[in-house]
Order: C-alpha cells, then structure tokens, then sequence
C-alpha cells in the first residue's frame, strides 16, 4: 500500500509511532528532524519510517510543531505560542516532547522545551526542585550543608 | 543503554513516592537545561542531588569563557548637600557615592540609596532582557539574572575607604597602611587581610596597595587573588623598593626587594589608579612614568619603569591608564586639550605610545571629524571633560561633561550621549573602575573575620 505512492503536489513522508500508527507528513516538515533525515538515506524509497520511541500523542504535537516552522509566518510568534503551550501542558507531556526532540534531533524544538524547564527551576529552592522534578536527594546532609554555605549568596 | 540502567535504579528509589511516573531525562539534556539558567539558580542546582552538582560542575568545567556576564563603570561621585548655594565652603561636608553605567546596553542601571542606613543596593534585572535581545533568544551562555549587588557598609564607610581599588570584581579597601579589606559586593563577603611584615621592617608602612584576582569569575567557588604592597625606604640613600605580595592561595605575605631608577623611586605613585593586563601591573608615577612589575611564577615578580609621552610632566594628575582590547592605553586632559595613546606593548622601548586621538583647541588635531566637532564645541564653552574610562572591550571612551556622559568611538567616530547625572553630585573623582560581578567566594579564607560587611565597626 505504501508503495503504490499517489502522486501529489507535496511529498509526503509516512512515520509510524511506537504505538502503531500512521501518519502523513510534509517532506520539507519532517526533514526538520535530522534522525528522520538520516533515516530516509537507509531506508529505499517510500518505506514507512518507524519510530518507536515516540508515542503517537507527542508525535503529533511534534509534527504539529514542525509544519508550523515550516510556515512562512515569522518564526518568532510561532515560537511564543509554542513556548505558551509547553508552559502550560502537564510535565509529562514537556518531559516526553524533549525526549522525543531529542531522539528525532530537531535543536530548536529542544531548545525551546529545554528553556521552558529552566524558566521552572527559576526561583525555587532546592526542596522545591526536588519536588517538582521528582529528585531523590543523595547528598548526605553534611554535603548538603558544605554546598549551600560555599553559595549561601545565591538565595539572598 | 546507560540511561535504561539508570531508569531502572531511579525507579526503585522512587518506589516510596507513590504518585511519580515523571518520564526521566538523560543526564546531557538536564545539563542542556541547566545550561539556559542564570547564574544564582544555576549555583542553587548544586544543592539538589549528587548527580546535579556534578552536572553544574560539568557545566562550569566545559562552559569556560562562553560568555561573561555584563559589566558596569562604578565612579565616585562628590555630592555636595545643600547644592550649589552653600556659601561657606569649611562646612561643606563633601559626600561620595558609586555611580553605576551598565557597559551591556549604555543604560543607567537602577541604583537606589537608602540614607538613613547608607545601604546601597544595585539592580542587575536588565541585563537579562540585553542578553534575550542581543541573542536572538538563542541563550547559549549564562545569563546573570536577577542579581542585587549591595554596597552595604561599604557604601556607608566610603570615607574610611577613601582608597580603594578594584579588578575583577574584588574590592581592595585601604582602611589604613596596614588594614586592608577585601570586599566581594557580589557573594557580600568581607576579608580582612593579615598584617603585613613590613608593619615590623624598618620601612615605612604606605597605602600603595592595589588587587589582582586571578579567579575565574563564574566558575570558580573559591577566591584566588593576590594583593600586592609597595614600601619605600625613606631612610636609606639605596633606591630600594619593597614589594610584598599576600596571596589568598598560600595565606601568608612574601617580600622582595628592588632597586629603581632614583628618579622613578622619588616620585608619588598611583597604585590605586593600577591596571593589570598580561601578567603585567602598571601604575602612574606624579611626574614622567608608568611603573610596571611583571608576575612571573609563584608570585615572583620584577619591576621597571616606563617613560610616559614627553607632553605628559604631572602623570597621574592629569592623566590615566586604562586596559581595552587587550592593549594599554593611556589619555591626557589638559584642559581643553586631550590625547589618547595605546602602548604598543613592547615593554621599555624609547617611544612606545602610538597616537590615538588628538585633540587641540588650536593646532592640528588628529580624531575624527564628529568627535573633533564635538571637543570643539565643549571647548568653546569653556566645559572640561573627563576621561571616566575606556570600556574593556571596544574602542570607545566614556567621558563626563557637566553631568552628562558621552561615549565617543576612537575608530568610527560617532559621539553618543549616554547618561546625565543628577545635577547635585558635582564631580567625578578618583578613577573609575569596570565592574562584573565574581562568584567565586572568600569563605575558606576567614581566620579573621567580620562575617558581613555591615557588621564591621
């Protein structure tokens, strides 16, 4: 079925998520991501790309994202909204985006999720850090106390 | 995969919290993250985890020279309260404070005073809008963020510290010729130097003192700086001068001792007013030299002099060093004649200083027809400027007239007007110093304390 490709006016490129399913995308879109790029070069023709570390919730989002660059729009309000919606998605859709950009390698969509968990950290205590990121403190308390008195200014 | 195992180990630690099933991050995207924080939040990620701190130290490690914070002129002020209109000039009792111009975008930064306790405190906000704006979003570097500097005490105890010096970051205060403060505004941490031996030698102890820090501005947790003293033997015929270096490393003073030309040796020197560039210190003599005294390793040094240009006869009263682009330069105002030169950096040749700008009320001038025009103008109305400084990076030269400050650049000839000051603080005096805040902390070096500043009598 992949093969009998119809002929249209935009190449379309055909990804399958980890979770089975199929979806149609802009050649100039999915280049975007140079994993997929690279993918294209091994596989012949007009093979499905699989990619089965990325589900299919975040790999619409993702591909969302990528046609959105590829607009003519200027790049910068684009980038707002973006950065608006990853602001106020759930941490785990953040978290699975970055995953995700990271290991379909599109820089500026992880830059941006990147940015959006820094402006997080920002202003928080450590304890707050841990909370929200789920760290497990291993700094044993002695450590801990060595640490926050050789930077005791940053948290005036 | 490494992170597989490492998914693995997090999750049976996390067994006890109920609710997480936070995907897990690989260890290069949390340091690509931490990458886009500013510096405090940035320190505060070392107290998190075992993993973090290593990360930040990996970012500290790997991230060197990526991109600095911004830095600032900080310039005394004289006030004079009551204005203008005070009459009896033995009662005016002169104020001094820090003016602030912030180098990232030639904006005054907000400075606020708070009289009744003399606390100052210095906003670094807008440095992180500059750095959004000039990079295009596209934050690789550390940002500053949100730092309030205080001057604190210090700012309150100006006239104790009448003498004071900066590089880098680290204030030396003069308190008096054998009490030096080293003051850290951006950590607000003070220490108090042990006295030096000469206290005990036969030489005459002197407030010819000035500081080098040798840190790592961002990344180093620890000082390393080094202040060095000069005494004369007054009682000797010999010429001989004593340099005692105190390095924050080996905690202790070392002496040496050095012939000079007689000439050199006689003469008053603005150790005060001192640059450091290259390994190298130099300072103004009163009269026709720059005293240099190299750093070799382990804080030997070696001195020499070198001759100033032959239309300079009173040094540093009517003239300056200052350090940009890496080359030394230095400018002389004689009202309402201005030269700048840069040294060409061979050390003790005859002539060294190449001519930078020229600028004569009658006579030929060699500048730029903008800048020319513009020292024409303020000549013509009998104003004289003020070399404040030349800033570190670029070509261009802050200058003070009446109040307000201009920039001019030395290659494009453009003349901006930057800042205007308040019109009750009068003048500008002493030297100006390129401030950038240094995080590296004097903790580890407290056998004396006052832990604060604003705790020190």
């Amino acid at each position: 079925m992949a093969s009998s490709s119809t002929s249209e006016q935009k190449k379309k490129i055909r990804l399958k998520s980890a979770d089975n399913e199929l979806f149609d995308v802009d050649e100039d879109a999915a280049l975007q991501s140079e994993t997929i790029k690279n993918l294209l070069q091994e596989i012949s023709g007009d093979q499905i790309v699989p990619l089965p570390n990325v589900t299919s919730k975040i790999l619409a989002k993702v591909i969302e994202y990528c046609s959105n660059m590829c607009e003519l729009d200027p790049i910068i309000s684009v980038n707002k909204q973006w950065e608006s919606f990853f602001k106020n998605c759930d941490q785990d859709t953040l978290f699975d985006t970055i995953l995700a950009a990271n290991y379909l390698s599109i820089k500026s969509l992880l830059d941006l999720t990147c940015k959006c968990v820094a402006d997080m950290m920002k202003g928080k205590t450590p304890e707050e850090i841990r909370e929200k990121f789920h760290i497990v403190n291993d700094l044993t308390s002695e450590e801990e106390a060595k640490i926050r008195a050789e930077i005791s200014w940053a948290f005036e | 995969m490494d992170c597989l195992n490492k998914q693995e180990r997090w999750m049976s630690k996390c067994k006890a919290i109920s609710r997480s099933k936070l995907p897990e991050l690989p260890d290069e995207i949390w340091i690509q993250i931490m990458l886009k924080l500013p510096i405090k939040p940035l320190h505060i990620c070392k107290c998190v985890s075992k993993t973090w701190h290593s990360h930040v130290l990996h970012i500290f490690d790997t991230q060197k020279g990526l991109e600095l914070p911004p830095c600032g002129i900080l310039f005394h002020i004289m006030r004079v309260p009551g204005g203008f209109g005070y009459d009896n000039e033995n009662d005016v009792k002169q104020e001094f404070e820090l003016g602030y111009l912030s180098l990232g975008d030639y904006k005054i930064t907000k400075w606020s005073k708070d009289d009744q306790t003399g606390s100052a405190t210095l906003e670094m906000t807008d440095h992180q809008n500059t750095h959004g704006d000039y990079h295009n979003g596209n934050t690789s570097g550390l940002l500053l963020g949100n730092l309030t500097i205080k001057f604190g005490g210090w700012i309150s105890n100006a006239k104790k510290y009448r003498l004071w010096n900066m590089h880098r970051g680290l204030m030396l205060s003069i308190v008096d010729s054998h009490t030096y403060h080293v003051y850290n505004p951006a950590t607000n941490e003070v220490f108090v130097l042990p006295k030096s031996p000469s206290q005990l030698s036969r030489y005459q102890p002197t407030e010819l003192a000035t500081i080098i820090n040798f840190s790592d501005c961002l990344f180093s947790t620890e000082c390393n700086f080094s202040v060095i003293s000069f005494s004369k033997d007054t009682r000797t015929v010999k010429s001989m001068v004593l340099v005692e270096i105190y390095s924050s490393n080996k905690h202790q003073w070392s002496a040496s001792e050095f012939p000079l030309e007689k000439e050199v040796y006689l003469e008053r020197w603005n150790v005060s007013g001192a640059v450091f560039l290259d390994s190298t210190l130099y300072f103004m003599t009163n009269k026709r030299h720059v005293v240099a005294v190299q750093f070799h390793s382990r804080d030997e040094v070696s001195l020499y002099s070198i001759r100033l240009p032959s239309c300079i006869k009173r040094g540093f009263v009517e003239s300056q060093l200052d350090v940009s682009q890496g080359c030394l330069y230095l400018s002389n105002r004689k009202f309402p004649n201005l030269w700048i030169w840069k040294h060409d950096g061979r050390s003790t040749d005859s002539d060294p200083w190449i001519p930078q700008l020229i600028f004569k009320k009658s006579g030929t001038s060699v500048c730029q027809p903008l800048v020319e025009k513009f020292f024409r103008q303020v000549a013509r109305e009998h104003i004289s400027p003020y070399i404040i400084i030349i800033h570190p990076e670029e070509p261009v030269v802050f200058i003070d007239v009446e109040s307000s400050i201009f920039a001019f650049h030395l290659v494009n000839g453009t003349v901006e007007k930057i800042a205007e000051r308040s019109k009750e603080e009068i003048h500008l005096v002493g030297t100006a110093f390129i401030y950038s805040p240094c995080f590296a902390s004097l903790k580890r070096l407290k056998p004396t304390n006052p832990d604060r500043c604003d705790q020190s009598s």
